[in-house]
């Protein structure tokens, strides 16, 4: 039986988190959730037209890679990739899943998501998983701290919850059109 | 379910049971500075801008630790002062925030020691024997049970120790005043010296000068000293007796012994209450009792203690993880200040005690009484003008 990483240090890891997250850095992005009912498909499974719900907001911390500028015969492209890395319990409160193609807003950029990890234990053991805990016969031991998304900047005009084409009101930047 | 343990979440309400010991808990006023000191520890560390990772019995049982140290230090001052003088004494008397009188009670323990091998008192008790003299034999053996009894104790058997031989010449007064005869010179020659010898019976109201007395006392000592035989012993390993001068007559000599077994029993019966350190009757101090500079004290050794403790969570483990990353939080930190505020309070706290000792106020009182003694011999004495 193990000694130490038990759930009562697991508590202070959650609460260190939570104030860090939510009050230190206080950082929020808008989470995008594929809505997959309201997406139509061809019969390959692609679609040119997600929708997606409405958006909810999120404590993360964010890390945003240079954007790099790529030229070829069409023109210029800018790439950029992401890491969204929240604390797992946050999402759990909230009965959030987030999923490959999900839309994550930050800093005037969508992020379209490509990896989902959550395997960042503590002390080497995930409680949700650890035999000995589900099965009843140890108490809880280790801690699964986050979520981490690996992203890309995805167009605005391929996610179809801004108006890039036609305009719009002379803001800085547009509300979604779903909101 | 995940394991979720609360921590300070900005007030508290304190119930008698909350401490570890409950010293303290009945005191209504200790209810009330529980929570205040709660809440003032819970600021101090940066609540609400940060987070304690805190309970409120953390900060009970703080508090509780603080006043039991505060309480732990006076009374050790006070053992200190007061021990000598309370050896020996009851330990049911509870002397917290007592006044103990000075006496010489326990010097004069410590005295009879000397006392008890100066025959002048003592802590053991001088037995009385007795040695059966034969005419003609000087030397005798004092385990000789056919010769010598004790008061207590066996000759053969007691390791006894001799402290004082009664072998000495007869008192030259009761040859000056035999008791038979009258006066070693006759009353009728002292009345004629006198010049009373026509008087009869003069005898009966003839005064003598005192000196005339003591120098013929002297003057038969003397003569016992240089023309007779010197009456005098030598004791050697604690039982060979040799006796001057030779006997001529049968007779018992008596003597005082000990048993050395006594002195070097370190027991005494009589003084079976308050021995050392450890028994002296001082109990944690009430804190309603304890006035306001004393409970500043409290507050800051609780301050400490708590940022300690706070130390030592956020220290256990050397970096936490957050998401994607690593956190170290500041546990090393809080212990070292904490331990630096600790070390700070209470040697302020010994030095404070120190200079109220009973010498240190005797050595103050003295140097006021010399301060002022100076001051007032710069006065200019009154002058007379007639």
């Amino acid at each position: 039986m193990a000694l130490f990483g038990s759930g009562r240090d697991a508590s202070l890891i959650r609460s260190v988190n939570r104030e860090l997250i939510n009050r230190y850095v206080d950082v929020e992005i808008e989470w995008y959730k594929l809505s997959l009912p309201d997406t139509r498909e061809n019969i390959y499974g692609e679609s040119d037209n997600k929708q997606y719900y409405r958006p909810v907001k999120l404590h993360c911390l964010v890390l945003k890679e240079p954007l790099e500028m790529a030229g070829d015969d069409y023109g210029l492209e800018g790439t950029r990739t992401g890491t969204f890395a929240f604390l797992r319990d946050d999402l759990k409160d909230i009965s959030a899943i987030i999923e490959t193609g999900d839309i994550l807003w930050w800093d005037l950029e969508y992020h379209e998501v490509d990896v989902v990890h959550g395997s960042q234990y503590w002390s080497g053991r995930n409680p949700d998983t650890n035999l000995g805990f589900t099965e009843g016969e140890i108490t809880e031991f280790g801690y699964s701290v986050s979520i981490v998304c690996d992203t890309h900047v995805t167009r605005r005009n391929r996610l179809n919850l801004v108006e890039v084409r036609s305009g719009g009101v002379n803001t800085e930047y547009q509300l979604p059109r779903n909101l | 379910m995940a394991v979720n343990i609360p921590i300070w979440p900005g007030s508290s309400s304190f119930f008698p049971g909350d401490t570890p010991f409950g010293f303290y808990d009945n005191e209504l006023l200790f209810q009330t500075e529980a929570d205040n000191a709660a809440e003032w520890c819970a600021r101090r560390l940066g609540y609400p801008i940060n987070d304690i990772e805190l309970q409120d019995i953390n900060f009970y049982t703080c508090l509780e630790e603080a006043v039991s140290e505060y309480s732990n230090q006076v009374n050790t001052s006070n053992i200190r002062d007061n021990l000598i003088n309370l050896q020996g004494e009851s330990t049911s008397s509870n002397l917290t925030q007592k006044y103990v009188s000075a006496n010489f009670g326990g010097l004069i323990t410590l005295a009879k020691e000397y006392g008890s091998e100066a025959g002048s008192g003592g802590t053991y008790n001088v037995y009385t024997g007795s040695l059966t003299v034969t005419t003609g034999k000087s030397f005798y053996d004092l385990t000789d049970t056919s010769l010598v009894s004790f008061e207590s104790g066996s000759p053969a058997t007691t390791n006894f120790e001799v402290t004082r031989i009664f072998h000495d010449p007869p008192p030259a007064i009761v040859k000056y005043f035999d008791p038979f005869i009258g006066t070693g010179l006759g009353s009728q020659n002292m009345l004629e010296m006198f010049g009373w010898g026509n008087y009869s019976p003069g005898v009966s109201f003839m005064m003598m000068p005192m000196y005339a007395d003591v120098l013929r006392i002297q003057g038969i000592e003397f003569n016992d000293q240089i023309r007779k035989s010197g009456y005098g012993f030598q004791l050697t390993n604690d039982s060979r007796l040799r006796l001057f001068p030779i006997p001529t007559y049968n007779f018992k000599l008596w003597f005082n012994y000990i048993d050395q077994a006594d002195r070097g029993r370190p027991l005494r019966s009589n003084y079976a209450g308050i021995s050392d350190y450890s028994n002296i009757p001082y109990d944690n101090m009430k804190y309603t009792t304890i006035n306001s500079v004393g409970r500043q004290w409290i507050r800051k050794y609780t301050l400490a203690l708590a940022k300690e403790m706070l130390g030592y969570i956020r220290g256990k483990y050397a970096t936490l993880p957050i998401p994607n990353a690593e956190l170290t939080l500041n546990g090393a930190d809080l212990i070292a200040a904490a331990g630096t505020e600790k070390e700070a309070l209470i040697l302020e706290l010994k030095e404070t005690l120190e200079t109220l000792s009973r010498q240190a106020q005797l050595e103050r009182k003295q140097a006021e009484s010399d301060a002022l003694q100076l001051q007032l011999n710069k006065i200019p004495l009154k002058i007379y003008v007639g």
